[in-house]
């Protein structure tokens, strides 16, 4: 039973032990000259300005919200699209109410100005 | 895939299609009006009538096995369809009073409505869990409908927070069953004539789905969330969860629990249901003798409420055919009692939140001698005494844990019975026996004729219904036939 873990444990080891002689053998071979810029965080894009843990408008959270909601819609979308054609008529209709449904969402959202930023 | 699913299907898209048509008309509709209202009422009649001719027919699995059409279901739909018109009624003066959005409440009610009735027809753990998460998701928004107090956000932060821990409990639960079984479908479990790989882990997804339901029945150690949200929630949507919510819930767990294969649980299932018993016991005491020392009334009603739901264990750990049928009859008994008492409650608080002391109700007899009438019948009939309804349900749900051996169980919920009388009997003493604290009453002076029909049907139905029981039990007499 246990001997079947062996070479889990084996590639456990192999991975860690990569990993602590890669890191070890690049600090001790290679040549450092510290400067101000290498020793700061790497940050792809522009450098940081103030904390990220601003308060955030709560109207953000509504538009936020809503993006999820329609973002899960697309996700739902793609695997009906590829098997569309083995699936048939039937599921058109479901995707369409499923849509409809959404929709009837979407108008009271807008009626609702929880678009509107303003 | 043909008509008769959908004939099948026809109350719960009754019920969510009149919520859309009702959030449609909410985004159009600027001025509150009653519109809404009396569209919620018409949808849930007829899901109702639906519902009642689908119960004569011939019981059938809709949907290849996802949806049961049976007396069971339809049971609980019409049921969940008289909370909802119950609610609606009682919500009237109150929600155009207190200047709610009415649109967004009726579609709310409507939502969860038909995620229940998803619950009690479920035939596929995942329409269960999918009916269960439309219900709680649309009861989290309702328990903070009133945006600017505190305690309704309180209320909402708190059950929304905790109910979605449960949920995960709930659905880990859910994965491990179909882990051992090997199938979510509750048709297909219970023709499994073999089990190969039972044991601790089907017993541990059962454990984890208990827990689940006893968050949402707030059953005696998962009940801590239930008095705080139903005295910061408003006091109908209070009314709705505590009842209607929680005969969702257990039509859910008659549903899982009796579709288990036999001999899938071997020794298991005696260990199962002295969970299950434990939870019954410790429910009606604690809640009963906690709710002995509250000073509020809608506190008073949620550990009073937390005492019901442990009622109803007791026929969930029965499990036999008496126990089925008799939660079918406490939970509707008990939706008359429950909503009629938090009906009569938001008939007298003031928009300030005074009037919610027991206290207050002193003297009420002289003031409002109706709603001290009604109230005292409602108390009545949720203490258990004979002539009223609340007497038969319990006395079918004792019947059935002493029909399944556990004597003692029943033994603990006469007792605790006894207890619980001595707090609905002092609204009594208090309302009929003494004089109002205060020279300014402290009760709310609103003369709403639409709520007293409501209550006043109600609590007719409750004497009606205790006179003569074999209305009930007729109804519940078909179960899975």
């Amino acid at each position: 039973m246990l001997t079947n873990y062996i070479p889990l444990a084996l590639m456990m080891m192999v991975a860690i032990g990569f990993g602590v002689i890669m890191a070890n053998l690049s600090k001790w071979i290679g040549p450092r000259k510290p400067s101000r810029e290498k020793l700061s965080v790497y940050e792809s894009g522009m450098v940081p300005i103030g904390t990220t843990h601003e308060r955030v408008s709560v109207k953000y959270y509504i538009v936020a919200m809503l993006f999820i909601i329609f973002d899960i819609e697309i996700v739902f979308l793609y695997p009906w699209a590829v098997t569309f054609d083995k699936i048939g008529a039937f599921a058109l209709g479901e995707m369409f109410l499923f849509i409809g449904l959404l929709f009837i969402g979407y108008i009271y959202v807008v009626k609702k100005g929880a678009l509107e930023w303003d | 895939m043909n008509n008769t699913d959908f004939i099948a299907a026809l109350p719960l898209i009754i019920l969510a299609g009149t919520g859309l048509l009702i959030l449609l008309w909410d985004a159009f509709e600027k001025t509150p009006s009653r519109a809404p209202l009396i569209l919620t009422m018409a949808g849930a009649i007829a899901a109702a009538i639906v519902a009642g001719i689908n119960m004569t027919g011939p019981a059938s699995v809709a949907f290849g096995g996802l949806l049961y059409d049976n007396a069971f279901s339809n049971f609980f739909t019409i049921i969940f369809s008289a909370a909802t018109i119950l609610t609606a009624l009682l919500a009237e003066r109150y929600l155009l009073e207190e200047e709610v959005l009415v649109g967004e409440f009726c579609a709310l009610i409507l939502f969860a409505a038909s995620g229940m009735v998803m619950m009690a027809s479920g035939a596929d753990m995942l329409v269960i869990f999918l009916g269960l998460e439309t219900m709680s998701i649309a009861f989290y928004v309702l328990a903070g409908l009133f945006r600017t107090k505190t305690e309704s956000n309180e209320a909402a932060l708190k059950y929304f927070l905790l109910g979605a821990f449960a949920t995960g409990f709930f659905l880990y639960g859910i994965a491990l069953i179909y882990g051992s079984l090997g199938t979510m479908n509750l048709v297909a479990m219970s023709n499994i004539h073999s089990v190969t790989t039972s044991g601790p882990m089907l017993l541990l997804g059962l454990i984890l789905l208990i827990v689940g339901f006893a968050f949402k029945v707030a059953a005696f150690p998962f009940h801590q969330w239930a008095p705080d949200v139903y005295e910061g929630a408003p006091t109908v949507v209070s009314g709705y969860m505590s009842t209607a919510g929680k005969a969702a819930a257990f039509s859910a767990i008659v549903l899982v629990f009796s579709s288990m294969p036999a001999g899938a649980l071997a020794g298991g299932a005696a260990k199962i249901q002295i969970v299950i018993a434990a939870l019954a016991a410790c429910s009606m005491l604690y809640g009963n003798i906690v709710a002995l020392s509250q000073t509020k009334i809608k506190r008073m009603l949620a550990y009073s409420s937390t005492a019901h739901a442990g009622y109803l264990l007791l026929g969930v750990a029965a499990l036999n055919a008496t126990g089925v049928a008799a939660i079918e009859i406490y939970a509707a008994v008990y939706l008359l009692m429950q909503i009629a008492a938090f009906g009569i409650v938001a008939l007298l608080e003031k928009e300030t939140g005074t009037g919610l002391n027991l206290d207050d109700y002193a003297g009420l007899a002289k003031r409002r001698p109706w709603a001290a009438f009604l109230l005292a019948i409602i108390m009545l009939s949720l203490a258990g005494i004979p002539p009223f309804a609340g007497f038969f349900g319990k006395y079918y749900l004792f019947l059935a844990a002493i029909n399944a051996g556990l004597t003692w169980l029943a033994i603990v919920g006469v007792v605790s019975s006894i207890i619980a009388s001595y707090f609905y009997l002092r609204i009594i003493v208090l309302m009929y026996f003494r004089e109002p604290l205060h020279a300014d009453d402290g009760i709310a002076v609103k003369e709403n004729n639409i709520s007293y029909i409501a209550i006043g049907l109600a609590s007719a139905a409750l004497v009606v219904l205790g006179l003569m029981p074999g209305l009930l039990t007729d109804a519940t007499g078909y179960f899975f036939k």
